[in-house]
């Protein structure tokens, strides 16, 4: 497929413009709807805004709870760290990867701490936020369709990669199942907005 | 600090974050201006609104935020790829024995 392109010098990868146009949709959706509902518009923004800081956030937390193994092993090793560049590879073990649903707490987590915090009702702003999940997920998916990751099983009748990011993807027929994916979670989205 | 001034710096801070990204070590500080793009841009919309003024200025600091924010922190796979990727290093490692190996070997 297409999976990036070079801009000066830099990598720029479609799952990236991918997901910043999910963001964008997302705040535009939910400003929108927060001003049709009467509620506080800049709020709302914010939540989403700190959701999305906490979805990085404990995305990759969570995944320090996943590499238990690893954890003992940085902390039991602390005396070998020396310089920055020890402390930048011990982080990496613990922190570097990222877990889906330690981002999906972080986010719902953050927005009802936001909520607590300046007393909003959270159901009020939920009806609304839960709608950004599929949303967002949607443009997620396309993403991954166009840089071949998230990649389906072997298909006869598929679509065959031989660019993608993931290098298992390539050179096999296999079944699209980000679009799918990507219909489901817009149907989904359809649902809520129109419920 | 009132609306236009609030507008003015979000677009500021958004151009250097996206700008800034591009440029390796620099992209580090842009990351703080993008994110400062974000908040003046939603502070600055707050402003206008309330002073009856234009959110224009304020609302492309905001966009510009958050697309320097994004190419500074989100990779070049979704993390669901990242995370089966790196499980499965991980599974297939010998796991402490080769990190205490690797820590080793950096100092």
């Amino acid at each position: 497929m297409f999976p990036s392109f070079e801009l000066f010098g830099k990598t720029i990868s479609m799952y990236m413009i991918c997901a910043i146009v999910g963001i964008l949709a997302v705040l535009l959706l939910t400003y929108k709807l927060a001003i049709k509902n009467k509620l506080d518009e800049f709020n709302m923004l914010f939540m989403m805004l700190f959701s999305f800081g906490g979805v990085v956030v404990f995305s990759h937390i969570l995944y320090a709870f996943t590499v238990p193994k690893m954890v003992v092993g940085v902390f039991s090793n602390l005396d070998k760290i020396k310089n920055f560049d020890d402390f930048i590879y011990a982080f990496n073990v613990v922190f570097g990867g990222s877990v889906f649903y330690g981002g999906l707490i972080g986010a719902i987590f953050v927005f009802f701490l936001y909520t607590k915090v300046k007393k909003l009702n959270f159901g009020d702003y939920s009806d609304i936020g839960a709608m950004a999940i599929p949303l967002f997920h949607f443009f997620g998916r396309i993403g991954c369709f166009l840089s071949g990751c998230c990649y389906g099983v072997e298909w006869e009748h598929g679509i065959t990669y031989h660019n993608a990011l993931v290098e298992s993807a390539n050179g096999v027929p296999r079944f699209p199942v980000q679009l799918v994916e990507a219909v489901l979670n817009l149907l989904l989205f359809l649902l809520l907005f129109y419920l | 600090m009132n609306s236009k001034g609030l507008s003015i710096a979000a677009l500021v801070c958004g151009i250097l974050g996206i700008v800034g990204s591009f440029i390796p070590v620099v992209c580090y500080v842009t990351l703080v201006l993008a994110i400062l793009g974000i908040v003046f841009g939603v502070i600055g919309m707050k402003k206008a609104k309330e002073a009856g003024e234009g959110k224009g200025l304020a609302t492309a600091g905001l966009v510009l935020g958050i697309i320097g924010t994004a190419f500074a922190v989100i990779g070049i796979i979704c993390i669901i790829c990242v995370a089966a990727t790196a499980n499965s290093i991980i599974s297939n490692a010998s796991g402490l024995s080769d990190l205490q190996n690797a820590l080793s070997s950096l100092s």
